[in-house]
């Protein structure tokens, strides 16, 4: 069937800077660029071109320039090119759209319309180049209220009776989001293992087991516990710092995940526990849990397993009842919420679900840590949100709402070189991250990558500091669900109510 | 929560293929009224200090019976165990790599 679909790119080669060396054509994986041997000429398929940038950044000679293909349709309002394209698409395939990474429609920005506060005269600000200026922040439950004791012989000096729920801590406030071995590759792990490692801080398995090379990693590594429960079994458990189980994900609330046979490699099955070859079938739903009373099943049942030993996280996708839903969660246990956003994204989903389902993380994080304030319980889990964290002010904004941490995943493959092209789902990532052909997977190299994702940490925490200096404190702490350093523009009065801000100006 | 050893007949065993030889001792725990978390804490420490096989009686709905077990033991429940018995919940719908075998036997 001829298609209607016209490139979506350009693709210009600067015949004068050209030298023919055919880079362009191995660095591409979706056979933009070939070498014509009759007319020993490198030439391009423009249809083909995803604009991922590998071959532009790789020409040793500069001789590409790739930009959106000015082709217009005429004026519509309603009738936009996505709208045609995708149906054109549908039309010629007859199948659902999939799509890789996260929303990318413009649903509201709430962090693009909060702005923080700085001291001026009246409270000094701090220079927290001179002075010491506190990111560590401890994950867990807290005690409602802590009991002394006093040390026997040694007047005025006490020591903790209160027994404390286990609490790992974190040197920056920014965690490395679930992304699964399969989806990603094993050298993204381990880039993402090491620069955790180096920095104080956790990355996330995702649902596919942890690769045996990786358990030394364990002390900064949280493990997930999701619908396929692939991947799960004792020495898993033991190994990592918390455990999470998976209810939903921002970029397909309600939707399970699915891992095509040919990505499950020799390696990939050892890890998942699943036949080489097989599909990897996510369910929707974990199917021991329908209600509140078996969350708490899962959740007792892991710690058990784990002799009380490590935090239990539990993570929803952001939806209209979230705030009820973290209720009835940090009742059933979970020392730990984690709220996954609109805009979180994913190595596959339905464009249809990805596009349209879940509301924006910010106002669920403002209406859970509202919620479970006004039931008194915000102290019994720690909050973790995610679902387009792009950079430390909106780190520095998600904990003034009220989370304790958050989540980057986008924002760290964009650090090993994800230029957001959203071909995750097809295998074919150029950039050698979300695949697992071993050809593509060596373009990551887990010693580069660890170091540009720990420099990516080290930035923002020098940031988040000089933001905190700012306001005049010097702890993450003092800013933690301080929503009076916040303030909101271009919000209509609900959504400031909601967001618990006041107006800029007020 | 009382414990003495029991005697060498035992009702209803499944046979393991980690199972322990017949003649290692038995021990016998009373589990009337025991809360699962009190319970589980007595056998992860008996497991821990090398018992091979238990027999737990009256038992009554107690959740998640040996779930943290990781040596090889026999274990036979007498009564109703309650949800998530042992670690099977790690291996869906199979047993084969489980290192515990239960015995379950209603009197």
């Amino acid at each position: 069937m001829k298609t209607y679909l016209a490139p979506k790119f350009l693709v210009r080669r600067d015949s004068e800077r050209c030298i023919q060396c055919q880079v362009c054509v191995n660095q591409c994986t979706f056979d933009t660029h070939y070498y014509d041997t009759e007319d020993g000429e490198v030439r391009s398929r423009e249809e083909n071109c995803v604009g991922c940038h590998r071959c532009v950044l790789f020409c040793p000679t500069r001789a590409l320039t790739i930009s959106r293909n000015p082709l217009d349709y005429r004026e519509n309002y309603n009738w936009r090119p996505e709208v045609i394209e995708d149906i054109l698409k549908q039309a010629e395939t007859g199948g659902v759209l999939l799509t890789g990474m996260g929303d990318d429609k413009g649903q509201r920005i709430y962090w693009d319309h909060l702005v923080l506060n700085a001291s001026q005269v009246t409270n000094p600000s701090i220079d927290p180049l001179r002075e010491p200026m506190e990111l560590i922040t401890y994950l867990g439950r807290k005690p409602d209220q802590v009991a002394l004791n006093q040390v026997q012989g040694e007047p005025g000096s006490f020591n903790l009776k209160t027994e404390l729920a286990p609490q790992v801590k974190l040197e920056v406030p920014v965690m490395f989001a679930a992304m699964s071995y399969g989806a990603v590759s094993l050298n993204v792990h381990e880039s993402l293992a090491r620069a955790a490692t180096e920095m104080g801080t956790l990355w996330n398995t995702g649902e596919g087991g942890l690769h045996p090379k990786l358990y030394r990693y364990g002390n900064n590594t949280i493990v997930q516990v999701a619908s396929g429960r692939f991947g799960v079994h004792p020495e898993y458990l033991d190994v990592a710092k918390i455990i999470e189980i998976k209810i939903g994900q921002g970029a397909k609330p309600g939707i399970g995940g699915h891992l095509p046979g040919e990505k499950v490699s020799a390696e990939v099955s050892l890890t998942r526990m699943i036949p080489q070859g097989t599909d990897a079938l996510s369910p929707a739903p974990q199917h021991d849990i329908y209600s509140i009373e078996d969350l708490a099943q899962l959740i007792y049942a892991l710690k058990e397993a784990t002799n009380y030993t490590k935090p239990i996280s539990v993570k929803i996708a952001a939806v209209h009842n979230s705030a009820a839903i973290a209720s009835g969660m940090v009742r059933a246990g979970a020392d730990i919420i984690v709220l996954d956003g609109l805009r979180g994204a994913t190595g596959a989903a339905p464009k249809i679900i990805r596009d349209n389902v879940g509301i924006p993380v910010e106002m669920a994080l403002a209406s859970v840590d509202s919620r479970l304030r006004q039931e008194g319980i915000r102290n019994q889990a720690s909050i973790v949100v995610s679902g387009g964290i792009r950079n430390s002010g909106d780190v520095a904004k998600a904990i003034a709402l009220g989370a304790d941490a958050v989540y980057i995943g986008t924002a760290a493959l964009v650090a090993l070189g994800c230029t957001v092209c959203q071909q995750c789902h097809t295998g074919k990532c150029a950039w050698g991250i979300c695949t697992t052909d071993l050809r593509l997977t060596k373009r990551v190299n887990p010693e580069i990558g660890a170091r540009r994702l720990a420099n990516l940490l080290r930035g923002w925490s020098i940031e988040i500091k000089d933001i905190l200096g700012g306001l005049g404190v010097n702890a993450v702490e003092s800013l933690r669900g301080n929503r009076l350093h916040l303030r909101g523009i271009g919000l209509t009065d609900t959504e400031l109510e909601i967001l618990g801000v006041k107006m800029v100006g007020s | 929560m009382t414990e003495e050893r029991a005697p060498n007949v035992i009702a209803t065993r499944i046979s393991s293929p980690l199972a322990s030889p017949p003649q290692s001792p038995t021990l016998r725990i009373d589990a009337a009224g025991v809360y699962y978390r009190e319970l589980n804490a007595r056998l992860r420490e008996l497991v821990s200090n090398g018992t091979k096989r238990i027999e737990l009686h009256n038992v009554y709905g107690q959740r998640y019976i040996g779930t943290d077990l990781d040596r090889p033991v026999d274990i036979e429940i007498f009564g109703v165990p309650g949800n998530d018995l042992g670690p099977s919940w790690m291996v869906p719908g199979s047993l084969s790599t489980a290192m515990l075998k239960m015995a379950v036997a209603i009197p």
